[in-house]
């Protein structure tokens, strides 16, 4: 019965050196290699945060830059749209000069064919029409009865206006 | 004529006038009238006055012929012998002119010609005289001339006055308006 007490705490004791071994070799062994471990993690992770801070800050920075170009962006497109405007005023403005000119040459054209048709006319058409009429109406008042009664009623005016 | 010679025969005219005034009558001034119109269309009788190898005396005698014949006063050759002792005979039409024209001035005469496409009667000139005179208020004298070129019409014309109603008047309005 002793014995067997014995036996069951030897067993006990072994039980618990063989556990004291392994926790002594596992706390000799391992231990520092998972502090190391830990702390390179650590590390790794401040490196991490550090990088990320940075790449906040650049995306902060490259945000801001966004920012800066779209508005030099809208400067320039408001520049160009104004430039745009003062381009079509003096586009319309050439065009709409130009369209007087044109105007005011086609008139011109116009005044000149036509001066220049009645000249034609004066240097054709009337001399001959002027020379007809003055050839028919020496006809008509060659005629002595024709002439005559011309004076007449012309003196009867003249007398009339005397009296 | 230049205007120098037209202002000396003026002055002689003016002179003459001035100096002879009773004397000139109507009569003497149609005689004068008559004499320049003879200078006027035979210009070679101043050919022959201008002639330096003609003698004075003969000019002077020439001249008196012409006076005579046209009943002009006879104060005139003292005209005529004032201009040969000047040396201006050839004057002597331009003075006649201006003669007349003093004499017109003075009696407020003007002188008139009447063309017409026929002849004028007298009664029709008479009229056509008292006409003027109303319109201008002048004495007038005139002469009739016919003139075809008016076609049918009268035309009355003086130095300063033209009065037309005729054809050709009316064809040069239309041909003036045209132009």
């Amino acid at each position: 019965m002793l014995s067997n007490g014995i036996s069951v705490f030897f067993r006990y004791l072994n039980f618990i050196s063989f556990i004291g071994v392994v926790l002594y070799f596992f706390y000799k062994k391992s231990v520092p290699k998972i502090r190391q471990h830990i702390e390179e993690k650590k590390s790794l992770e401040h490196i991490q945060h550090n990088n990320y801070e940075q790449l906040i800050q650049k995306e902060y920075i490259l945000k801001q830059q966004l920012k800066d170009q779209e508005d030099s962006y809208n400067i320039l497109l408001d520049k160009v749209r104004q430039w745009q405007d003062a381009v079509e005023k003096d586009q319309k403005k050439i065009l709409q000069e130009y369209e007087t000119i044109a105007r005011a040459n086609k008139q011109k054209v116009a005044i000149q064919e036509k001066n220049q048709s009645q000249k034609r006319l004066e240097m054709s058409v009337i001399p001959r029409a002027l020379a007809d009429a003055r050839l028919q109406l020496s006809n008509a008042f060659s005629i002595d009865e024709n002439e005559k009664e011309y004076v007449h009623v012309l003196l009867n005016q003249i007398q009339k206006s005397i009296q | 004529m230049n205007i120098e010679q037209l202002l000396l025969a003026k002055k002689y005219a003016v002179a003459f006038l001035n100096t002879f005034e009773k004397t000139i009558d109507f009569n003497a001034y149609q005689a004068i009238e008559k004499m320049y119109n003879f200078f006027n269309s035979n210009p070679q009788t101043l050919v022959v006055l201008a002639a330096p190898t003609l003698e004075l005396e003969t000019k002077s005698q020439l001249i008196e012929k012409i006076v005579h014949y046209y009943q002009a006063p006879n104060e005139l050759m003292k005209l005529v012998s004032l201009l040969i002792k000047q040396q201006r005979l050839l004057l002597l039409p331009s003075i006649l002119l201006q003669l007349t024209r003093v004499y017109r001035e003075r009696n407020q005469l003007v002188a008139f010609t009447f063309y017409g496409s026929h002849e004028l009667a007298e009664h029709e000139t008479r009229m056509l005289s008292q006409f003027l005179e109303q319109k201008i208020n002048k004495n007038i004298l005139y002469n009739s001339v016919i003139d075809k070129e008016l076609i049918a019409g009268i035309r009355l014309k003086s130095d300063t006055w033209l009065w037309e109603y005729s054809v050709e008047k009316q064809l040069r309005a239309i041909e003036n308006s045209l132009h």
